[in-house]
């Protein structure tokens, strides 16, 4: 069987510098065969002639908008078009693929049609060191996308001062704590990485194991304001269960409103004579940070209507 | 008659499952509609695109939400 292909996923927020940091990766890795999956929405494309000069494949994802989980198939498809190729290297660009559960069920998916062709090596996260600290406080995607990454690479440090740059780096720690963290000027980096093990560096999967601080549970707040059937809720609720160790709150249902419990994928409904301004649900997850996206998912799916999720 | 919307859960998928449903009553046809949400699953039928419509094992079209009125011609020719 040839060699599998090793594939990384780079992550990090609009503006970070992914394209320039894979531009360079690209010219230190030419006379390798390497691929690269692109999916952000209305970027400017790498050079087509560059990219020919060099042997490296390209295929762009951006039909669509890259929140929208029906671009999960359009992923599998093109890395199974990049099975092919006899890559030695795949990059797969994306800010939509920050959530890692998502890459494995995609990897699961190829591994069905095309075989165990890839090697994945880790996630890399550009962390913005100009903006990072503003984006931090608001949102939560660069969180995840820290929490899940095996790299963190904090890029225009030229820009910035000693003292911002310790606060980025003791930021990130606090967010992961065993990430590498790296510095880059212009998109220029230290390519060991490609050598190491990155997968050693997993924090955020690692919440299911006993022995790390990030096995406090999460816990999530969802708030809503208005109603909804209870079979609706009922939907919902059994969507995301299975992920849950508990979820409890109260309800304003087309019956009225109504004390909800679930333990595991039991769920009790207890009319009440509370009236709450609004509805609440606070879940506790068994799966970390994963389940904001199941929640998020299965919301829309079933109520669509607008709600808050918070920590 | 079994139907299938193939589709990872996005809106699309949710809009043309609802257009089959409501053809199926206006037409009073006895179906069974499922719904495949699974990635391998939904590959296996050979898509590029979501949302897709299966008929009976076929695939009668993929990649757009069909109107209520292209749909009832479709499953006319299933009845």
């Amino acid at each position: 069987m040839r060699e599998k292909t090793n594939l990384y996923l780079l992550t990090g927020f609009l503006g970070a510098g992914k394209t320039t940091l894979l531009t360079n990766i690209l010219e230190d890795l030419s006379g390798e065969k390497v691929g690269v999956i692109m999916n952000e929405f209305g970027k400017v494309s790498i050079d087509g002639n560059i990219i020919r000069k060099d042997g490296i494949e390209l295929v762009e994802i951006n039909r669509g908008s890259i929140f929208c989980s029906c671009l999960k198939i359009s992923f599998a498809q093109a890395m199974m078009d990049m099975a092919d190729r006899g890559l030695k290297y795949l990059f797969v660009e994306s800010s939509g693929l920050a959530d890692p559960s998502n890459i494995g069920e995609i990897l699961n998916a190829v591994k069905e049609f095309k075989g165990d062709v890839y090697e994945y090596r880790g996630a890399i996260c550009l962390v913005d060191g100009v903006h990072f600290m503003e984006q931090i406080n608001d949102l939560d995607t660069v969180e995840r996308q820290i929490k899940h990454c095996h790299l963190a690479v904090i890029s225009k440090v030229d820009l910035i001062n000693e003292s911002t740059l310790e606060k980025i780096k003791s930021k990130i720690r606090e967010i992961n704590g065993v990430v590498e963290i790296q510095t880059s000027v212009f998109g220029k980096l230290n390519y060991d990485f490609l050598k190491k093990d990155l997968m050693k560096n997993q924090w955020a999967e690692g919440e299911n194991s006993i022995n790390t601080p990030e096995n406090k549970l999460k816990s999530l707040t969802l708030t809503f304001q208005g109603q909804v059937k209870k079979e609706d809720l009922t939907r919902f609720i059994d969507k995301i269960s299975g992920n849950a160790y508990r979820i409890k709150g109260f309800f304003n249902l087309d019956d009225g409103w109504n004390q909800v419990d679930v333990v595991n994928r039991r769920i009790d409904y207890k009319l009440s004579d509370k009236n709450e301004t609004e509805s609440q649900l606070v879940i506790i997850s068994k799966i970390g940070p994963a389940i904001i996206k199941n929640i998020f998912d299965a919301w829309n799916e079933v109520i669509g209507q607008e709600m808050k999720l918070r920590n | 008659m079994k139907i299938k919307i193939l589709g990872t859960g996005c809106d699309k998928c949710e809009k043309l499952e609802a257009n089959v449903k409501e053809v199926l009553s206006t037409l009073g046809i006895e179906a069974r509609v499922d719904k495949v949400e699974d990635l391998v699953q939904i590959m296996k039928y050979g898509i590029m695109t979501t949302p897709g419509l299966v008929v009976d094992e076929k695939v009668v079209s993929y990649g757009k939400v069909l109107k209520p009125k292209d749909i009832a011609k479709i499953l006319e020719n299933y009845r």
